[in-house]
């Protein structure tokens, strides 16, 4: 393999993972704060691949300002989920919260597909030719996903980890009732992450339609590779995601140049299950206490 | 006008009654004691003041102001702090961390944040201040809700059984720690070890079967029949 080839195939790996690390993110914040699995992740990537294409093709806009629209309405679609069906069973069994999330995912999935029935949906506006660095070939589409998602993925973090309102999140993630005894709304906190983790699908489902097509199920595949980007990284681990969501994007790029799509989904679901034997609490995941 | 006023507190579990038609007062700058064999209610009651359980019937004042039906984030944010019989610290956060938690609540109330590095200081932690909170042992993570409490620069403390799971040695220096939060606050402790715990109290109540069978000062306590009979034992008297 040549120098050129191997960091072609690594830019390749940076785009795929950053938007697995913003899909993920979502994930790790939801799971890590309110200890939901949201099978309806998938739906919100969706929600923001469609709101953008609609954007473009019916006002004429440019997709780059599908990215503030997607963040505005996950962000406000989120907390209406939230307060509307999420908090009525977060104190229930968890597979009562489990089949929720999974009801709505399949509500979102026939909604899409009611709307905009199956067609491969795309459009050609937005930012266009490539940067040529030294022979590694990266368009301008790529570029724009990947410098989009590390800006959003820095924010998310610093958020979490410096901001007051990331302290109240990270300390209700260790403990709801601790939590509210140190007067966090636990409440509120818990509606701002579910509504914080939307936006970000919505904003990588703006991102997906930009460098590809847009379907009732182009957030499914997104959302398998997060559940498992975020099992690698650890559950509840923000910054875990982030780590193996490049970690994916590059064995992905690599193994399906060097086999074939097939085999890479293959690979990627092998260092899933090692990893589970191996390092169950996931790459910077914290083991559970009693 | 006492700083917390329940009256007529009852609270059913699936119809058992855990306690029934309870008055309780706190004055302002004592420390009470509640007392009780286990299934008496205490903790119920602790949990009704803080309000992380509601009362089947009754209400709870604080300060003169109704708060039965305010949520346990907004009661800490009114000044009630509170520790919990099995320690529930962020063991992800750092020590220091794990007080700052509660930091911007006690700045929200009243703009005076608490000096953090000197509740560590009080606490004996302050050479644990950049260290998980996982890291610590039972004693000091019993100290670490504690200042956590603390943080919040509260006007009820309100400490569940501080003395569980420690060694004599421990118990000794929590019992001293509280000798002295309790010169500036006002302080309900639940505890199972009466005889370590009564001493420092100004007044106790003691509960069996969900009432309240005695209350007084601790002299007066341990003279009363009906707390001989139903928990302190004759050798007591």
């Amino acid at each position: 393999m040549s120098l050129t080839l191997f960091f072609q195939l690594l830019a390749n790996g940076l785009v795929v993972g950053g938007l697995l690390g913003i899909v993920a993110l979502g994930l790790a914040l939801i799971f890590g704060v309110m200890r939901v699995v949201n099978f309806a992740h998938g739906e919100f990537i969706t929600l923001g691949a469609y709101a953008t294409y609609l954007l473009v093709t019916q006002l004429g806009a440019s997709p780059l300002f599908g990215i503030p629209l997607a963040l505005a309405l996950g962000g406000a679609i989120g907390w209406l989920i939230q307060a509307g069906v999420i908090a009525r069973v977060t104190e229930r069994p968890e597979l009562d919260m489990l089949m929720t999330t999974y009801a709505l995912s399949v509500v979102g999935l026939g909604a899409f597909a009611a709307g905009f029935g199956g067609d491969f949906r795309s459009y050609s506006a937005g930012p266009s030719g490539s940067l040529d660095l030294a022979g590694v070939v990266v368009g301008w589409r790529s570029l724009t996903v990947l410098l989009t998602c590390l800006v959003m993925g820095a924010a998310t973090l610093l958020l979490v980890q410096r901001a007051r309102v990331g302290l109240g999140l990270r300390a209700l993630a260790q403990n709801r009732d601790a939590a509210a005894s140190c007067g966090i709304n636990v409440i509120a906190s818990e509606r701002l992450a579910f509504s914080a983790a939307v936006a970000l699908a919505a904003a990588a489902g703006a991102l997906v339609s930009l460098i590809g097509t847009t379907t009732p199920t182009v957030g499914h595949g997104w959302v398998l590779d997060g559940f498992v980007v975020v099992m690698l990284g650890g559950l509840g681990s923000v910054a875990g995601a982030l780590v193996a969501a490049f970690g994916i994007g590059f064995v992905q790029s690599f193994a399906s140049y060097l086999l074939d799509d097939s085999w890479a989904r293959i690979i990627i679901y092998l260092l899933l299950y090692a990893a589970i034997l191996v390092r169950p609490h996931g790459l910077l995941g914290r083991q559970e206490h009693a | 006008m006492a700083l917390v006023e329940a009256r007529a507190i009852e609270k059913r579990f699936s119809g058992v009654v855990a306690v029934k038609d309870v008055d309780l007062l706190v004055a302002e700058g004592e420390l009470l004691g509640l007392f009780g064999p286990n299934g008496a209610g205490k903790t119920t009651m602790f949990n009704i003041i803080a309000g992380a359980v509601r009362p089947t019937a009754g209400a709870v004042r604080f300060r003169g102001v109704d708060i039965t039906a305010v949520p346990a984030f907004r009661r800490a944010r009114m000044g009630i702090g509170r520790t919990f019989q099995v320690v529930r610290p962020f063991r992800g956060l750092t020590v220091m961390e794990n007080l700052m938690a509660a930091v911007p609540s006690a700045a929200a109330r009243d703009g005076r944040p608490a000096d953090l590095a000197a509740l560590l200081r009080g606490v004996g932690l302050e050479k644990r201040a950049n260290d998980p909170a996982a890291a610590l042992t039972l004693g000091m993570l019993k100290r670490l809700e504690v200042a956590r409490a603390l943080a919040l620069s509260p006007q009820l403390l309100l400490l569940d059984e501080p003395l569980a799971g420690l060694s004599d040695r421990e118990c000794a220096d929590m019992l001293q720690f509280v000798a002295t939060v309790r010169r500036s606050i006002t302080i309900v402790m639940v505890e199972h070890n009466v005889h370590l715990a009564l001493p420092i109290c100004d007044r106790a109540v003691v509960m069996d079967a969900g009432s309240i069978i005695a209350e007084g000062t601790p002299g007066e306590i341990r003279k009363n029949p009906a707390v001989i009979r139903a928990y302190l034992g004759e050798d007591a008297a």
